[in-house]
């Protein structure tokens, strides 16, 4: 009986010993299995442009505006070991969106350009749609309450028009959600446009991050658009020292009024912000 | 006494006061120009001016209607082409005859 016991007792321990090295197992396992997956949109610091990279949860890349010639987006995207973007925006064909992407389009693999239709003449934008052409790259334009299909999150297209006096405002604003966080990038987009969203797209424009229009310049940003937005953040693109004197002041007056911290990449460099879905964390490079 | 030189260029944008310009020979160097050396009916976007200098001092700016007018025509082609995707199908440009 003794022995016998003994052996029970063996055997139960053994099955101790086994039950604690698979839970220990299960737990070190289980936090992988439970990471939060995350969204992660990188304001590129491309001197004065707007580029702006986005990688879904699932690997989903997009990349909207590719800043100007000289600011090295593609440097960027490599450095972040990106060879596939799934999907290239065009906010509108100003120089300091889109001179960038010429090497891009031309190195790595596209999936698709999308744009809202408007053209320009430069030899930049000629160029572009060379690239398109030559590397049979899908071409799509999309308007005002169209989405852009991306990961299975979707940009919903709150504006874009091809045509308007200002290239600025044929800007597409895109609003990208990601469980309870979401982002509004609003291109190069003016007062007249942002009067347009509050009159039609007001319930959709809240978001917790704000791309600011036009690099902070007194052309966008009303108190009414930006109290509609009632971001927690709001992030501008621009170049350091740059001569339009952006951001300005009166931009930046209007979100101090609202206590709305700003960011801006020709003080922090590149900004990178990660949503898990409930929360943000900012860090820049 | 410098020579006199004609330059082709193309407006982008507008920045506040400046129109930001890049000239045919140098199309990814931005070249901002006070709007007062403009055309006094202010172009548009995308219009072609031709620049005339005199070493670094610009004597007098003009609109080029015509290599505006051909910039518009050979983008406005190249965005058809995009729009139908003709180059995904692998078909001929539009604008070449087919083969007999």
């Amino acid at each position: 009986m003794r022995r016998l016991n003994g052996w029970l007792w063996l055997g139960l321990l053994a099955f101790l010993v086994g039950a604690l090295i698979s839970t220990i197992q299960n737990r070190i396992a289980l936090p992988s299995l439970t990471l939060p997956e995350q969204l992660e949109v990188h304001f590129i610091d491309v001197g004065q442009g707007d580029s702006i990279f986005i990688q879904a949860p699932d690997g989903t890349t997009a990349l909207i505006d590719g800043g100007p010639t000289g600011g090295n987006v593609l440097g960027y995207l490599q450095g972040q070991g990106v060879t596939r973007l799934d999907m290239v925006i065009i906010t509108h064909p100003h120089q300091d969106h889109i001179g960038g992407l010429v090497a891009v389009l031309n190195t790595l693999t596209i999936g698709g350009v999308w744009t809202s239709g408007a053209s320009n003449t430069t030899n930049t934008y000629e160029r572009i749609l060379d690239i398109i052409e030559a590397r049979r790259i899908p071409y799509y334009e999309v308007q005002t309450s169209q989405v852009i299909p991306f990961s299975d999150l979707n940009f919903s297209v709150l504006y874009g028009a091809a045509k308007a006096k200002n290239l600025n405002n044929t800007s597409l604003v895109l609003r990208l959600a990601y469980g309870q966080t979401s982002f509004l990038f609003t291109g190069d987009a003016e007062k007249t446009v942002e009067n347009t969203l509050l009159s039609t797209s007001a319930a959709i424009l809240p978001a917790t991050v704000l791309k600011i229009g036009h690099h902070g310049s007194y052309t966008s940003s009303s108190l009414a658009f930006v109290k509609a937005v009632s971001p927690q953040i709001a992030i501008y693109s621009a170049g350091r020292g740059n001569l339009y004197g952006h951001p300005h002041k009166s931009t930046l007056d209007t979100f101090a009024a609202l206590d709305i911290p700003v960011y801006g990449t020709n003080e922090l460099g590149s900004i990178v912000v990660i949503s898990d879905g409930t929360m943000l964390r900012i860090t820049n490079k | 006494m410098s020579e006199t030189t004609i330059q082709s260029a193309v407006i982008d944008r507008y920045e506040g006061k400046l129109a930001v310009v890049f000239f045919t020979d140098d199309p990814d160097t931005p070249v901002d120009i006070e709007r007062q050396y403009l055309p006094k009916r202010k172009p548009k976007e995308g219009t072609y001016l031709k620049v005339e200098r005199r070493g670094d001092e610009i004597v007098q700016i003009t609109v080029d209607q015509e290599a505006t007018k051909a910039a518009r025509q050979r983008i406005q082609e190249k965005l058809a082409r995009l729009r139908r995707g003709d180059h995904l199908n692998n078909a001929p440009p539009s604008d070449s005859s087919p083969e007999a």
